[in-house]
């Protein structure tokens, strides 16, 4: 089992444009929703809100993290949305993000699922993967790095 | 050496207290919850809600020492511990020998259990029996063994020949009588030793003799509510911990819950002991002097209401103990060091919000403001 | 010096890990050892055996929540902050520490 398995093909939106950090998290949670990962809409990006309230969910070189967990998440699941120009949001480095992997996190269940997407934010990390993200273009360029 | 006993036998014992304050404090309250609505029959009055409540708080008590000694072993040896530290706990309860043999049952099983742990050498295929399988076999044979063979016979005769001693004792005086039944109690506060004279005094109700009984609801109260006192009146001589423990203290001493005071006895029982006892002996000596007199076994100043020569016997030898406690306690203790490591601290490091993507960013941020941390020292 | 590390973040999936990641790099970059459990929503890894708690000379506790068995960082020099100290200022918070220590002459 790996990574993959938790990113669904069409929670990934290759080179799209947002202006704010509130559009891009809404457009991703209504993926998850209609991919059935998650059941409300509503509730889910309330939890990705309070956890964007805690701290920063910006990592380094551009890549986000935001992550919610919440009892509507049916499964641990993954979004991705790689933007075409990068936006403004509270990162470790300061950097603008262009990279956003959506966590959702179920409240209770399956714990390697959960351990994976800890490894995804240890993974992305590395600034060899980091370097990768930038290259690809395509779906199945993801899903080989990861 | 003194440091290493320190790490080896008394951190591992403060652990154990830890874990059982709370529950003291639950039983304690729902036995004298119970004991004030059902009044002295309460332990008879099945099916009343005085009843149940005492029920549960007798029944919390009972899992005090199984609390100690598991905690006292997982200390040491971590969840190997628990399993067969609860059992030396419950042993221990059986054999009448409570907290000794819950702290020294507790301490040779969790020593046990980290020596097969780490020293017992097994193929690949057995260690995963380990846990398992390995530990808790010999876990719970050592316990078995050590407790029915070694620690129940000789503290458990130990005890005995002192029961006998005490009730030859007797005969004498009645104000030497308090004084000893108040130096009993003074030593363990609820414990064994406690045991040895209370059993002997309950004994005598039965035969209709309530005056030491009356000095043993009056002894009871003194000693932990003195040292719960001590921590508001000597602050400088506790710490934050203590203090806080010290309040719950003052509750369980006036509802003679004993055991309240014994998280700061045990933590420094020679700087302690002066006060219990020898405030404890004062209490029994007046209380006895005065023919204060009780029907009930329980229930601390809530029991005064159903006692006799409660004015001026039982509150004056409450009065008196209790204020010798505290002056013994501020003679004896030593101030606590001003590094009281109780600070959490929170610093909010400055993030630079920097819209130019460089990498001299990331180095900057690092160096940018001084990191405002403290280092705890014990 | 040898540092032993706990982290642990609210959510307990992501920060945990990062704060991880980043207090071993920095903490090897001024060349020390380093051991780090993660206490997160999966429980506690890399759990520190108590050689490793013998052997540090400092605990680093970087948590937003209470960390669970604390009672075996007793006697030891434990340094608390946040999980964002360790995630945004890993260096500054290892040399500090080296400053804070060889102040008081533990190094």
């Amino acid at each position: 089992m790996d990574l993959k398995e938790l990113l669904d093909e069409s929670c990934i939106a290759m080179d799209v444009s947002f202006q704010q950090k509130a559009e891009v998290l809404d457009a991703m949670t209504k993926n998850l929703y209609e991919a059935g990962i998650i059941n409300d809409k509503t509730q889910f990006r309330k939890a990705v809100e309070y956890r964007e309230s805690l701290s920063e969910t910006g990592l380094e070189d551009g890549i986000a993290i935001p992550h919610g967990v919440h009892a509507c998440v049916n499964r641990a699941a993954i979004s991705y949305v790689r933007l075409k120009e990068p936006i403004k949001w509270e990162s470790i480095d300061g950097k603008p993000i262009q990279h956003v992997f959506l966590l959702a996190i179920p409240e209770s269940g399956d714990k390697t699922h959960i351990r994976m997407l800890s490894q995804l934010a240890t993974m992305l990390m590395q600034k060899k993967a980091r370097e990768a993200l930038n290259r690809i273009h395509t779906r199945q360029e993801l899903y080989e790095i990861l | 050496m003194k440091e290493k006993l320190k790490a080896l036998v008394v951190q591992p014992v403060l652990t154990g207290i830890s874990y059982f304050i709370p529950v003291i404090c639950m039983g304690g309250l729902l036995q004298s919850f119970g004991t004030i609505l059902g009044g002295t029959g309460v332990a008879e009055a099945t099916g009343t809600f005085a009843y149940y409540l005492y029920q549960g708080g007798t029944l919390t008590m009972s899992m005090v020492v199984p609390v100690l000694a598991a905690y006292i072993a997982y200390a040491i040896c971590d969840r190997p511990g628990l399993a067969p530290g609860f059992l030396v706990g419950l042993l221990s309860v059986e054999y009448k020998i409570g907290f000794v043999g819950g702290i020294l049952g507790g301490i040779a099983v969790g020593y046990f259990c980290k020596i097969v742990k780490e020293k017992l050498p097994l193929s690949k295929d057995l260690a995963s029996l380990l846990p398992m399988l390995i530990l808790p076999i010999l876990g719970g044979l050592f316990v078995v063994l050590s407790m029915c063979y070694v620690l129940g016979p000789v503290l458990g005769g130990l005890q005995t020949y002192l029961s006998s001693l005490f009730a030859e004792m007797q005969s004498g005086s009645r104000i030497v009588f308090g004084m000893v039944l108040g130096a009993l109690m003074g030593v363990d506060l609820g414990g064994p030793v406690t045991k040895i004279g209370t059993t002997v005094v309950n004994g005598l109700v039965a035969d209709g003799i309530l005056g030491p009984e009356g000095a043993k609801v009056c002894i009871g109260v003194t000693a932990t509510l003195g040292i719960g006192l001590s921590t508001i009146i000597s602050k400088k001589k506790y710490t934050a911990a203590q203090r806080a423990t010290g309040k719950s203290a003052i509750i369980l001493g006036c509802c003679q819950i004993a055991e309240g005071g014994l998280p700061i006895l045990l933590a420094d029982p020679l700087r302690v002991w002066p006060a219990t006892i020898l405030g404890n002996m004062v209490t029994g000596a007046i209380a006895m002097y005065f023919n204060v007199q009780s029907p009930v076994m329980m229930g601390g100043l809530f029991a005064f209401p159903v006692m006799k020569n409660v004015w001026p016997g039982a509150i004056l030898s409450v009065a008196v103990g209790t204020l010798v406690t505290v002056i013994l306690l501020a003679l004896c203790r030593k101030t606590v060091s001003q590094k009281d490591p109780i600070v959490t601290q929170e610093s909010t490091p400055v993030v630079q919000s920097n819209m130019q993507t460089s990498s001299v960013v990331a180095e900057t941020i690092d160096t940018s403001d001084d990191l405002d941390i403290h280092i705890e020292f014990e | 010096m040898n540092i032993a590390a706990v982290t642990a973040c609210t959510i307990g999936v992501a920060h945990t890990y990062i704060a991880k990641e980043k207090l071993i790099e920095a903490a090897q970059d001024r060349g020390h050892h380093i051991c780090v459990e993660t206490q997160g929503n999966i429980g506690i890894e890399d759990e520190l055996s108590s050689e490793v708690i013998r052997e540090a000379d400092v605990i680093i506790l970087a948590a937003d929540i209470s960390v669970a068995h604390q009672e075996r960082f007793a006697g030891k020099p434990i340094v608390r902050v946040s999980s964002a100290v360790a995630i945004k200022q890993p260096k500054k918070l290892i040399t500090t520490i080296e400053h804070k220590l060889s102040q008081e002459n533990l190094l």
